[in-house]
Order: C-alpha cells, then sequence, then structure tokens
C-alpha cells in the first residue's frame, strides 16, 4: 500500500506563488456578531422566564422549580456558545490572491477554504440591517456543485467589501466568462 | 427529415408554424395515468399496515372496497384527462416552451443552448404507437426541466438532432478562440455512434446477485428474530398452523432444517427480485459514443435514453460491493453536475445516471480513457491515510458508546457486560477496515481517492475541473503534522483525512496553481 511518492510539482513558475497569509476581519464584527446574539438568546430566555413566572395561569410551584433550573441550564450552554462564538468569529480572516480568495476560520478545526476566482459563478454583497447600522457588508461567492457549502466572508467594512468585488469582477478571467 | 439533417442552425425546419402552441397526442393521458399511478402506489406503501388490519372488513363488505377502488381509478382517469387538456408547448427562436400544470401551473422556457441534456424515453405504452417522450435537462435549478410527453419518436428523435446540432454551431463559434485539446475536430457529423459497451443478461444477473443489500438488511433484522417470529407465528396460526406445538413436539435437527430453508428461502427471493430489478433496469444496454458525448439506452419495460457530453463528467467512480470484489467485476459511474443528479433522483429514478453495470477493470479502463485521458484509476497504487484515522474514531466515537453502555450494563442486570465488549470489538473491526480502505494519489492531471468499508469506491478526479479546495487542521492534527484535504468539484465533495501535512499543502498549491494557470472550462 505504501508506495514512494514522487511528483515533480515543483515548478519555477508554481515556487513563485507565496500562500495565503490571513487579513483579520474588521475589528468591530466579532463584538457587533457577539451582541447580537447576546440579545438574541437573552430575549429568547427572558421570555421564557416570563411565561413560566406569568401570575395569570400558575404553574404547580413543583413544575415551576424544574422549569426554571432547565432555563439556567440552557443559559449556561448558551453562554458557553456565544463566548465560543465570540472567539470562533474572531479568529476568521480572508486574503486575495491574484488568482484566487481564501476564507480561513476555524477554532478547533482551522479551515483554510481557497476558491479560485476563474471557478467563480457570481458574488453578492449582502447587508443586513444590523451590518447597515454599523458599515459592514459579506461578501458571497458562488461556485458550481456543492450547494451546502457556502463561500462567504462576513464582517468586511462596506469599502473592502465592494472593492474585492470589484477587484474579482474585473479579474480576466470573470471576464471571459461573462 | 432528409432536410433536417442538413446541419444547418434553427428549428424552422422542425416545426413550421413556430408561434404557435400545440398539444401533444391524446397518448399523453396514458403518461399522467402512469405518473399518478407510481404515485398512489408509493403512497400505497404507508397504507398497507392499515390495509393488513382492515383485511377481514373489506373481506366482508366487498362492496365498499370496490366502490373506493373505482372511485380512485375514476379520479385518476379524469385529471389525467385533465392535464393532457392543459398540456401546451411550442418551438420558437431556439428555446422550448412548455405549459402545464392544473393547480399550479408552470410555464418552463429553455433556451437551446441551456439545455444539457436531451433524453428520449419510451414506455411500453408508447412503443406500440411509436411514440416517446422527451425529458430536457438544464444544468441548473429543478423547476427548469421541461418535458415533452407523446411526441411521434420520429420527430422527437429530430427534434433531439436539431437541438445538439444547434447547440454545437454555438459552441463552435464560442470555442474558435479557445484551443481545446480533448476535442481536435470540434463539429463531425453528429449521427456517428459507436457501440462502446453492452451488458449481456448474465452481466446483468451477476449485477442484480452482487447488487443487492439483502445480507445487509438480515443482519440489520437479527436483533428482532423473536418479534418477528412471535408476529409470524400469530399470522400463522390464524390461518391454521399451530408452530408452537411444532417447536415443542418436532426434533431439534427438522426445526433447524426448516429454519435454514426458510431463511435460504427469503435470501433467494430476495435475490430474485433483485436480479429482476436489474434486468428490468438495464436490459439490452448499450453505451456508445459520438466525438464528443456518451450515450446510454436500456430498459426493458420503458426504454430510457441519456446522453451526457464527455466535457461535463466530473468525476469517474468504480465502485465494488463486497460481492463484486468476489467476482472481480465493478459498477462504473460518470457523474455530471449535481444539480443534475438530484434533479433525476427526484424523477424517482436512478436509471438517468451514466452507469455501466457489472463490468472488468479494463473495460472501465477504456470507457473512463474517452473522458479523461490517460488516467490510471484501474491499476493505480493507493497511497494509505495516517492510522490516527484508528485512534481518531475509536476515542471520539466508540469509546464514548462503549463506555455508556459499560455503565449501563454495570447499573443493570438486563444487560450482559457481553455486549459493550462485543460492540467494542466490532465498531473497532468497522473502523479499522475502514482506515485499510482508505487511500489517495496524485499525478499531474488527477487525484485519485479510494474508501470503503465491505466494498470500494475509487474515484478519478480532474485536477483542472476542480472548482474549490480546503485545507484543514485541528490542534491535535497539527502537533501529530497531519492535515485533512476537501476538494469540491460540480458533482459534490470528496474527502481525503489525515494525510501527511506536508504532502497536503502540496497538493493544495498544486491543485491551485493547475487550475488557476491553465483555467480550463469544466463544462
Amino acid at each position: 500500500m505504501e508506495t514512494p511518492f514522487t511528483n515533480a510539482i515543483l515548478d519555477v513558475q508554481h515556487s513563485q506563488i507565496t500562500s495565503p497569509v490571513k487579513t483579520p476581519l474588521d475589528a468591530h464584527y466579532a463584538i457587533v456578531d457577539t451582541a447580537v446574539s447576546t440579545v438574541f438568546w437573552s430575549v429568547l430566555l427572558i421570555i421564557a422566564l416570563c411565561v413560566v413566572m406569568q401570575p395569570l395561569w400558575p404553574i404547580p410551584q413543583a413544575g415551576r422549580d424544574i422549569a426554571i433550573n432547565i432555563i439556567i441550564g440552557i443559559s449556561a450552554v448558551v453562554t458557553l456558545i456565544v463566548v465560543f462564538g465570540y472567539f470562533a468569529e474572531k479568529a476568521k480572516g480572508y486574503c486575495v490572491r491574484e488568482q484566487d480568495i481564501t476564507l480561513f476560520k476555524g477554532l478547533i478545526f482551522n479551515k483554510i477554504i481557497t476558491q479560485p476566482i476563474c471557478r467563480i459563478q457570481h458574488i453578492e454583497v449582502k447587508r443586513g440591517p444590523i451590518d447597515r447600522k454599523v458599515g459592514l457588508a459579506k461578501l458571497h461567492v458562488f461556485s458550481a456543485g456543492d450547494i451546502s457549502q457556502t463561500f462567504e466572508i462576513p464582517g468586511l467594512a462596506l469599502e473592502t467589501a465592494n472593492s474585492i468585488r470589484n477587484e474579482i469582477l474585473a479579474h480576466k478571467e470573470m471576464q471571459h466568462h461573462g | 427529415m432528409a432536410n433536417s439533417l442538413s446541419p444547418q442552425p434553427g428549428v424552422k425546419t422542425v416545426d413550421e408554424n413556430s408561434d404557435n402552441w400545440h398539444r401533444v397526442s391524446p397518448l399523453a393521458i396514458l403518461y399522467y395515468i402512469e405518473k399518478l399511478f407510481i404515485i398512489l402506489l408509493n403512497n400505497l406503501f404507508y397504507m398497507l399496515p392499515a390495509l393488513f388490519v382492515l383485511w377481514d372488513k373489506i373481506q366482508a363488505n366487498p362492496w365498499i372496497a370496490t366502490g373506493i377502488i373505482s372511485g380512485i381509478l375514476g379520479l385518476i382517469s379524469f385529471f389525467s384527462v385533465w392535464s393532457f387538456m392543459v398540456f401546451r408547448y411550442r418551438l420558437s427562436e431556439g428555446t422550448v416552451e412548455v405549459k402545464s400544470g392544473i393547480f399550479s401551473k408552470k410555464h418552463v422556457n429553455l433556451p437551446f443552448n441551456r439545455i444539457q441534456n436531451v433524453k428520449i424515453e419510451q414506455p411500453f405504452y408508447y412503443r406500440f404507437f411509436n411514440f416517446s417522450s422527451m425529458a430536457f435537462d438544464s444544468g441548473g435549478s429543478l423547476s427548469q426541466e421541461a418535458r415533452l410527453i407523446a411526441l411521434p419518436l420520429s420527430f422527437a428523435k429530430r427534434l433531439q438532432l436539431e437541438i445538439n446540432e444547434y447547440k454545437s454551431s454555438i459552441a463552435y463559434e464560442a470555442s474558435v478562440n479557445e484551443d481545446n485539446l480533448e476535442q481536435g475536430k470540434a463539429s463531425s457529423n453528429p449521427a456517428d455512434e459507436i457501440i462502446e459497451n453492452t451488458r449481456s443478461i448474465s452481466d446483468l444477473i451477476l449485477h442484480g446477485i452482487t447488487s443487492n443489500r439483502i445480507y445487509i438488511i438480515l443482519a440489520a433484522l437479527a436483533p428482532f428474530v423473536d418479534d418477528i417470529f412471535s408476529f409470524l407465528g400469530e399470522k400463522l396460526e390464524g390461518v391454521g398452523i399451530d408452530v408452537q406445538s411444532h417447536l415443542a413436539n418436532d426434533p431439534i435437527w427438522q426445526i433447524g432444517i426448516f429454519a435454514i430453508s426458510l431463511f435460504l428461502l427469503v435470501v433467494g427471493l430476495m435475490t430474485m427480485l433483485s436480479i429482476i430489478g436489474a434486468i428490468i433496469i438495464f436490459y439490452g444496454y448499450t453505451l456508445s459514443r459520438t466525438h464528443d458525448k456518451y450515450i446510454r439506452r436500456s430498459g426493458l419495460i420503458t426504454k430510457h435514453e441519456v446522453s451526457v457530453p464527455l466535457s461535463r463528467i466530473q468525476v469517474a467512480v468504480m465502485k465494488q460491493d463486497l460481492l463484486d470484489i468476489l467476482f472481480g467485476r465493478f459498477n462504473l459511474r460518470l457523474d455530471q453536475l449535481n444539480a443534475q443528479i438530484s434533479t433525476m433522483n427526484a424523477g424517482g429514478t436512478d436509471t438517468s445516471k451514466l452507469l455501466v453495470p457489472s463490468v472488468f477493470a479494463y473495460e472501465c479502463r477504456d470507457i473512463i480513457e474517452r473522458v479523461f485521458p490517460n488516467h490510471q484509476l484501474h491499476d493505480i497504487d493507493f497511497i494509505a491515510i495516517s492510522k490516527r484515522f484508528i485512534t481518531r474514531y475509536l476515542s471520539f466515537i466508540v469509546l464514548p458508546i462503549t463506555a455508556i453502555l459499560s455503565y449501563s450494563s454495570f447499573h443493570n442486570d438486563g444487560l450482559s457486560p457481553l455486549v459493550p465488549v462485543g460492540v467494542f470489538i466490532g465498531l473497532t473491526g468497522l473502523v479499522y477496515g475502514r482506515w485499510l480502505r482508505w487511500g489517495y494519489q496524485v499525478n499531474r492531471h488527477y487525484i485519485y481517492i479510494q474508501k470503503g468499508l465491505l466494498g470500494r469506491d475509487k474515484y478519478c478526479l480532474p485536477i483542472t475541473k476542480i472548482q474549490k479546495i480546503t485545507f484543514s487542521q485541528s490542534y491535535f492534527m497539527k502537533k501529530n503534522q497531519l492535515a485533512s484535504l476537501k476538494i469540491y468539484l460540480g458533482s459534490g465533495s470528496y474527502n481525503i483525512p489525515l494525510i501527511d501535512q506536508e504532502h497536503a499543502q502540496s497538493i493544495y498549491d498544486y491543485v491551485l496553481y493547475k487550475v488557476e494557470s491553465e483555467a480550463k472550462s469544466w463544462m
């Protein structure tokens, strides 16, 4: 099974390629994202607490205790997820090279996803209401094949996102495909 | 007919007054009846338990059952006629337009140059009248599939030829300035088909035997043997056979022989079904090729025809089930775009894939050679992945399961301590077998992957068609200088887990270099 691998792939041109280097996302992004998820979960948990504690249709004391314990448990897990999410978002980064665009992500599993520009089918700059408020944007890149795995760079300053998009659209391979 | 063969773009020759909407032949009603019937049968499957329970009542009042059945049949015919009445199509200016649907109206507009596949099908009820139905696949979403039902076969064939010519004339103009190495001469006569492969009945029988998974089903049923037997026992008692008294009175050897013959009967029956299925789907199999296409034709009851342009094929897979390995046969699959595959699956038939059943390795070699020149999928030596694969699955999946089972068997008298031990040994065996099968290899043009557990699948991925690539590494992997690669093609994604970090890095760099520097078309 174990055969010696000989494969002359290192030619002159190849050695000129530099590996992608991580550029961090916008400094505000991880905080904004964490704030959004904190607010979302807090609202959800407060609603749950209100439902349990409301005096109109009182729940028996034993049931109330169990429900409150469950809510506390969920809060603990959610806190962990939110904290983890903060560091995970902070660890994300990107790199635009002449010929490709790379997304870095992962805290436990470090992933480097590289999308050659000549394979991009179309590209979108997306901004939700919160993104608009804080001047951020997401860059969504589409290629053929596996739809489940989307290539999306979040947390870019709007100007950065637009200039990356323009850079990609101006690439000769993109013009070639129309 | 004669003038349509001249290589002249446009469809005017097929359809003179092209701005009018046309109805198809009333034979389309048969098509709709079949379709509704299949839907009904699929749902009937879920109703079988209810039928089984209500059987006595139905027997008591046959009139109600007759009423229901004739009502259903009436509804089917009614909706079939209605569907036929609203179906319209139009061919104009190089597009196919289809209007259909009773409740949800559908209007599909498909330009010829977006059509990726033209499929002619001939269900048995069309064969007497020499009719056929045509399906057009576009590369895109599900809703963009058009179907013309009930056309005369000669008309369908002419239309197919027209579309292909129209497309190749456009493609030729587009690719004049591209140096296309694979297809030296762009468009020769599209009718020059050469038969590449045929499958005999004995091949199909072998395919039926090897592709049936009865032994897996039986293994899965094993834990429920008691329940099944007691259930059957009750049912048989109802018929007048007292299993209990037989079990109590007959000598052991007799019961044993009875059980073995029952087992063989089930296996034989399932194998027969599988063989019949294989023959129905693949009867009269031919794989032919033109200068730029593979065309697959087969089918006993409904004749299917799939034609796939060679340039659209994204990956070649040589699949072997356990029994295939014994017989030395392969099932060869050539996959296209993901979207198209799901379209076909949604249609309920995986007969539309470009599959060559039960072929030998040398036949695989020749067939793949046309698509991926100079490939070595059939006889390449694979490099093993790291043994850490075993450690990883043992520590993250097998050990936790074993721990939970041991804990519950320690606190629960019902669960024998042999269970966790058995589960541990079994799962470890599976993980080891999986590791044993994993392998990869790279050369200038292709990445090869082998994986499997009982069976063995070998993949050939052309590097120039890769869409994107992921290099991933966890903390522990980094410590052991390992990394995983995930390769995305138009047909899906393919993993190479836990290989040497530097090799992974060099493959990653090389793939990007190759894709980006050559920028070859992947379609």
